[in-house]
């Protein structure tokens, strides 16, 4: 050792039970990292829905009843889902007051292994002439290009570039864009002209192995905005209330219904996160006071070498900031390690839209969680701190002779 | 030459009246009672006694690891009692140096980190040289950098020797510095301590359970029940020798 | 009892979890149509039985390095440790590549956690490839 300070006489000592240390480091470190991945997962659906709505750009949409839960599911997962109502509910509801826009979708049977791709997606057909979700992204990326109806715009996950073709049904689309990634459906949708898709559904007749059974005057979903000014509670009521067998999504029932889903869950995690944060409390506490009652001695003969009280203090105390410190680092990089790899699989398993937060937010927690680490450390490790250093050194030497 | 006292120098001991009792159960123990002595610069005293006469309590009231029920403690011409604990801190780290009965040293340090420990706790770091000067006056120089689970008990002692003098302290508090340890290395201690009171002039105040070992000092302390008395046997000796 | 090295223990539990990962975390299972008309495994199917193979060798390896008494051979060992870590990382990446789309079950579960436990083998054989340090065990005499 070139220069001997007390932090590094600290992390000597902790390398003398390195076993022990280890299991504290642990112990500390599944604290942390659960933690971390909870907390970061969360943000992480909440950046995604809020990444997603202003994606959506609707603040309504409408759909048939009784298809409430594969609805929201489409919206949040992008799991796709196939219902259908007549086209005249359109005109209805954009006759009603404070209904400023409406445009209609048609939602088209899953792809799961069409020539291009593998895996589930949405073939979702939109109306370039009364669109405005799409619309407003489509201006400033296509450049003013006007959309051909064999022109189709993919989400992130669809794994196509702009201008690379693609087969659905037996109908060859080109790609003219491709929608910045949202982790909601979005990211698995393709969207289709509705003037493409009535020609690759008659096609289909002739040229999909199973044609598509959809009628021309058949709709599934209607994005509704509203007049500045009106409430989007009242507007989605009176749809409800004057329009028959349609169920009215609003921006915020998106976000209730994650929250519901994420509850359980959450709370599960919490719940555990926050009885491993006590037992490393206890557990350091614990063997801190045995710590301190191993070393009495030489604690006593660091008092007799002309170690004032606040050094044995410091002592004791950075021994336990060292270890629960190095315990959360760990835990920071093991569970960001493992968040990184498996983030697919969580959003998947748990069915939530999820989008990796900003750097700063992700940087804030770490800095955040390692000051909770080094907080459990101090105040753990008080107690013992604190009754040895106040021991007479003559006591501290004399005991166990 | 009976009482090596320095004429015109102050005590660098002093003990007025002190005790120390301590309750054990229902029963008051009078580990140290009503002593009072004093020392001076340069001298070796020895205290002998029986184990429980409260000679290790006597030296812990000197080097202020513990204080005193009654009576007053100067040290340097301080007055501990008065001293807080980071002034008798600074006093121990500055100018007082103990070995005591078990090494204790830090096991995952060097020899040589050992002894540069008290540095730590001083104003002035302990150089390495210095420190590997010392170990190789206590006739370790071949292991400097070995830990102490690879020395012996002796040497393990010696090491503890030298760590106590790494802050070139005035005075030095040894308490049965060679319990431990054979007949040999108990002489071969004796002797190292012979010459730093002779050569760098440390005063030093050394208990021991071994009266043969106490003769070495120019004087004899007995302690019994708490009390400190000349030995007598020592000074007949001494009045023997001054023939 | 004697006492086990400790790192060998800790390679063997690793290599049991290499075995394990792909009936953990399982591969795709879906069978591919050949134009021939051959029903036949996903690639990643092959990727598994191989990381299962790797995996039984890296607990091998770490069961002899926890019950070997010469230090030497168990540095040795240890060589071998690592570049069997490299391997099971290299497996489902370049040696036999899982499926092509990011989204299926090979590359959500099995490949990351593969990877993972690769580049803890490869720690593991590196840290017991060092030159060892002198021991350092708290029993001073008191």
């Amino acid at each position: 050792m070139k220069e001997i300070d007390l932090f590094s006489l600290a992390l000597q000592n902790l390398r003398r039970k390195p076993y022990r240390s280890v299991a504290i480091g642990l112990c500390v470190a599944v604290m942390v990292g659960s933690l971390f991945i909870a907390t970061i997962v969360l943000r992480g659906v909440q950046t995604s829905l809020s990444v997603g709505q202003a994606r959506l750009g609707a603040d309504l949409v409408v759909v048939p009843t009784g298809y409430e839960t594969p609805a929201q599911e489409a919206f949040i997962t992008g799991q796709p889902t196939t219902f259908y109502m007549p086209d005249q509910v359109e005109s209805q509801i954009a006759e009603l007051h404070g209904v400023a826009q409406t445009s209609t979708q048609v939602y088209v049977q899953t792809l799961t292994n069409a020539k291009c791709c593998i895996g589930e997606f949405f073939l979702i057909g939109f109306d370039p002439e009364t669109d405005f979700t799409i619309a407003p992204w489509l201006a400033t990326h296509l450049k003013g290009k006007p959309l051909g109806p064999l022109d189709v715009i993919a989400g992130d996950r669809i794994l196509l570039r702009e201008g690379d073709g693609a087969t659905f049904y037996g109908t060859n689309f080109r790609i003219a864009g491709v929608l910045e990634k949202t982790g909601m459906g979005i990211d698995r949708t393709i969207y289709v002209p509705i003037e493409g898709l009535r020609q690759m559904i008659a096609d289909s007749y002739g040229l999909a192995e199973q044609p598509l059974a959809i009628n021309p005057d058949e709709i599934s979903s209607i994005m509704v905005s509203i007049e500045a000014g009106a409430d989007i509670i009242d507007v989605a009521e009176r749809i409800e209330g004057q329009v028959e067998g349609v169920h009215v999504f609003t921006a915020s029932q998106l976000n209730q219904a994650v929250a519901r889903q994420m509850q359980g869950v959450m709370g599960i995690t919490f719940g555990v996160t926050a009885t491993l944060w006590l037992m490393s409390l206890l557990l350091v506490g614990l063997i801190f006071s045995l710590i301190v009652n191993e070393r009495q001695r030489e604690l006593g003969l660091l008092r007799a070498m002309g170690a004032p009280r606040r050094a044995v203090f410091r002592l004791v105390m950075s021994e336990a900031g060292l270890l629960t410190g190095l315990g959360g680092v760990s835990g920071l990089v093991i569970s960001g390690v493992i968040l990184m790899s498996f983030s697919r699989l969580i959003q998947l398993r748990l069915r939530i839209p999820y989008l990796l937060p900003s750097t700063v937010e992700i940087i804030a927690v770490e800095v955040g969680l390692l000051i909770l680490a080094l907080f459990t450390g101090a105040l753990a490790s008080l107690q013992p701190a604190l009754s040895i250093s106040r021991l007479e050194p003559y006591a501290a030497i004399r005991q166990g002779e | 030459m009976t009482a090596p006292e320095i004429q015109g120098k102050a005590p660098i001991i002093q003990l007025e009246g002190v005790s120390k009792h301590y309750l054990q159960g229902t029963q008051t123990v009078r580990a140290v009672d009503a002593v009072s002595m004093q020392i001076f610069p340069g001298n070796f005293v020895s205290i002998t006694g029986r184990s429980g006469s409260g000679k290790t309590t006597l030296l812990s009231l000197v080097g202020g690891l513990t204080s005193p029920t009654a009576g007053q403690v100067n040290v340097f011409e301080h007055p501990l009692q008065s001293l807080d604990d980071s002034a008798i801190s600074a006093l121990r780290a500055e100018r007082i140096g103990f070995v005591f009965q078990f090494a204790s040293l830090i096991p995952t340090l060097t020899a040589l980190d050992n002894v540069r420990l008290p540095g730590l706790f001083a104003e002035q770091p302990v150089e390495q040289s210095y420190a590997a000067e010392l170990l190789d006056w206590v006739g370790l120089s071949e292991k400097i950098n070995n830990y102490p689970a690879e020395l012996s008990g002796g040497q393990q002692a010696r090491v503890s020797l030298a760590r106590a003098l790494a802050n070139r302290p005035e005075l030095l508090l040894a308490d049965e510095p060679t319990g431990n340890l054979d007949v040999d290395t108990e002489w071969e201690m004796l002797s190292l301590l012979r010459d730093l009171n002779l050569n760098q002039n440390t005063t030093i105040l050394l208990v021991t359970h071994n009266p043969e070992l106490a003769q070495y000092g120019d004087r004899h302390l007995v302690m019994q029940s708490g009390g400190l008395t000349e030995s007598y046997q020592w000074l007949q000796a001494q009045v023997a020798a001054d023939g | 009892m004697k006492k086990l090295n400790a790192l060998g223990i800790a390679t063997a539990v690793v290599g049991v979890l290499i075995i394990l990962t792909p009936v953990i975390l399982p591969v795709c299972e879906g069978l591919l149509e050949l134009t021939n008309g051959k029903q036949v495994p996903m690639r990643c199917f092959w990727t598994a039985r191989a990381e299962m193979i790797i995996g039984g060798l890296i607990a091998i390896t770490g069961l002899m390095i926890a019950f070997l008494k010469s230090a030497e051979a168990r540095r040795r060992l240890n060589h071998q440790v690592a570049l069997l870590g490299v391997v099971t990382i290299l497996t489902p990446l370049f040696i036999i590549p899982t499926c092509t789309h990011p989204d299926m079950a090979c590359n959500l579960g099995t490949k990351p956690a593969l990877i993972i436990l690769g580049a803890v083998t490869l720690g593991l054989g590196l840290y017991g490839s060092r030159t060892p340090e002198p021991e350092i065990s708290d029993h001073t005499i008191s």
